[in-house]
């Protein structure tokens, strides 16, 4: 593990068990998320994504889960834990305290019979020993934090008495209670227009340079990556095909997945034309996959690319798995 | 301005619940004041009489006054039915709640245990009990109590399961709460309503149940009475003298529609999108200049 990192993930597989066979969700991931970093995690539907942070969590059914490869994770008082070798009873001083949660639907993230003051008190009652007064005046700072205004009254409703974003800051300002040091925003702003969205990235930007905390966002929208990210991965079919910086990813993208994206991306002022896709469907991930996940869509690939899987390779921060990294870059820079 | 919860329990049908329910109560409390006669003398004289100005509700098939032995009754059959429900209640629900929140092998175990308890009916498994535990009241409550944990619990396994899925239970566990506190504070809360609706029928049920123990000799001992007994005395007599059965089968149905009504107006509370608000003028009053 890095010097530098807060969680390291090596060679993660994930595997589930369904009635149609094993599902190899998450196929050999390496990440790395640097202290104060708020990294991106881009990918199409059932790519992995959520099942790579859901991993550092251990919040999958672990019945019909197999894991393998290691999660490494630096603990506030400096010591490092192996997230899934972790026995069970030792996992909620993880969840919540290391590393928080935020999920996709807000409204619906939350216990519909508390009010909201209740649920975040009774967050704060688990995981510090705070008295009452003070576990009451943390989370009136929490609300005012992130802008429930005015806190003491909005604190006693229940969460149908808001707004989907309103209900976004809540998950917020509960995530944030006990100070973790990651937080994974899980499609946090998909669910909300597009106002309340910038808003809500505005919001978590804000308060992760003031905190100084890390930051997974997890994300299929490039124009979030690219709002408010300081690296990103992109993930196809259980993989990581490319890491690099934010700047770098729009600027010099290698791997052709991520140049088709960002092509995919609709223009403004270009009314008339068609949008750009990218021809065929993600692999099923039932059967095994030989060669790169994406040759079968892409349209350099070459016989190497469907019997070989490329490594991941490159250096100065800026990673790629393709035997062909940097092919066909004109198709981007000419759009 | 400090701002106060506005929801309200006492609505009118709450309160009209509430009073009729307050008087069978009282009227079992007080039994031996309010009844006009003792439940338990004979007056074969005046036997199978229809109602009068004497015996409001008529007299049974040996003089006994009717109202009397109903009011007398409900001493017992509230009683051992709010018992029955009670012991089906402690055990059934966190069995149903820790089946369906873990699965697996312990969920397979419990559920199985159940079906053999489902599979005998739930009389005879009752004698069981009696036959091992001694003729008594008690026996009888205690083996009814457990004929219904089965029910119970599969009800509460099947809701956790449901409830189990959301995700605000991902989002509790995503914060690092307990499982227990994920099952007692989050799961069960969301459950209670349904859970309470079943609860409410199964009073009825274990009424009736009781009855027909009591009426195998092995709950309630002649001569006391009791609102089932009374029905299964007076059904040799339904074409007859209907009073018999019509008296008892009423205060039963009476008492189950109370608590089915309370409970649903207690759910209906639980339930903050559900809650009665405040008559409109007075929201009105509250929103200040807002409404117009």
């Amino acid at each position: 593990m890095n010097k530098d990192s807060i969680v390291s993930v090596q060679d993660l597989n994930v595997n589930l068990m369904t009635t149609r066979g094993v599902v190899c969700a998450v196929r050999g991931v390496d990440l790395e998320i640097k202290k104060g970093e708020i990294h991106g995690l881009v990918g199409e539907s059932g790519c992995g994504k959520t099942m790579t942070a859901k991993s550092i969590l251990r919040l999958h059914d672990e019945k019909r889960t197999l894991y393998s490869g290691k999660i490494l994770l630096k603990k506030t008082d400096g010591s490092e834990v192996s997230v899934l070798e972790l026995p069970r009873k030792e996992l909620p001083s993880i969840r919540g305290e290391e590393v928080a949660m935020i999920f996709q639907d807000p409204m619906v993230s939350l216990n519909p019979l508390l009010t909201i003051g209740d649920q975040i008190c009774e967050m704060l009652r688990t995981h510090t020993e705070l008295s009452k007064p003070e576990i009451n005046a943390r989370m009136l700072d929490l609300l005012n934090m992130v802008g429930i205004r005015p806190a003491e009254e909005r604190s006693r409703q229940y969460p149908f008495e808001f707004s989907g974003g309103m209900a976004q800051r809540i998950m917020i300002a509960m995530a944030l209670s006990c100070d973790p040091q990651l937080l994974i925003a899980d499609e946090a702003t998909t669910a909300l227009d597009v106002t309340t969205q910038a808003q809500i990235l505005e919001l978590m930007k804000d308060l992760q340079r003031r905190i100084g905390m890390s930051m997974l966002l997890i994300t299929h929208n490039f124009g979030v990556v690219a709002e408010i990210c300081d690296r990103a991965s992109v993930m196809y079919a259980g993989k990581i095909v490319e890491t690099s910086s934010v700047q770098e990813l729009f600027d010099a993208p290698q791997h052709p997945y991520t140049r088709a994206l960002i092509n995919s991306i609709p223009r403004s002022g270009r009314s008339g034309e068609r949008l750009v896709t990218i021809p065929g469907a993600p692999p099923s991930l039932l059967q095994p996959i030989h060669g790169c996940a994406f040759a079968p869509r892409c349209q350099f690939a070459t016989e190497q690319c469907r019997q070989i899987q490329p490594p991941m390779t490159g250096t100065g921060g800026h990673e790629c798995a393709c035997h062909l990294a940097g092919a066909g870059k004109e198709d981007v820079q000419s759009v | 301005m400090k701002q106060k919860n506005v929801g309200r329990f006492f609505t009118a049908p709450v309160i009209i619940t509430l009073a009729l329910l307050a008087l069978v109560i009282l009227a079992s409390i007080f039994a031996p004041l309010v009844a006009p006669y003792n439940p338990e003398a004979l007056d074969m004289a005046a036997k199978l009489q229809m109602p009068t100005a004497a015996h409001l509700l008529g007299t049974d098939n040996v003089g006994r006054d009717i109202l009397s032995r109903l009011i007398f009754g409900s001493r017992i059959t509230l009683l051992s039915a709010l018992a029955v429900v009670v012991i089906s209640v402690i055990i059934g629900i966190p069995l149903g709640l820790v089946s369906g929140y873990y699965g697996g092998r312990l969920d397979n175990l419990i559920m199985r245990v159940e079906d053999v308890v489902l599979a005998f009916p739930a009389l005879l498994l009752a004698f069981l009990f009696v036959a091992s535990f001694g003729k008594s009241i008690t026996s009888a409550i205690i083996a009814l109590g457990i004929v219904y944990v089965p029910m119970i619990s599969r009800l509460t396994r099947s809701l956790t399961l449901m409830e189990r899925g959301k995700p605000y239970v991902e989002s509790a566990r995503s914060i690092g709460f307990s499982d227990r506190r994920i099952l007692f504070r989050h799961i069960l809360p969301n459950c209670v309503s349904t859970i309470t609706t079943q609860l409410t029928l199964d009073i009825g049920s274990a009424i009736l149940d009781l009855a027909a123990l009591s009426f195998l000799g092995m709950g309630v001992q002649p001569p006391t009475s009791d609102w089932g007994a009374m029905l299964e005395e007076g059904h040799a007599y339904i074409q007859s003298d209907p009073m018999l059965c019509i008296a008892p089968g009423c205060a039963i149905i009476l008492t189950v529609v109370l608590f089915n009504l309370l409970s649903d107006n207690i759910q209906m509370y639980l339930d903050p999108f559900q809650r009665k608000l405040p008559p409109f003028k007075k929201l009105k009053k509250m929103a200040g200049g807002l409404v117009e």
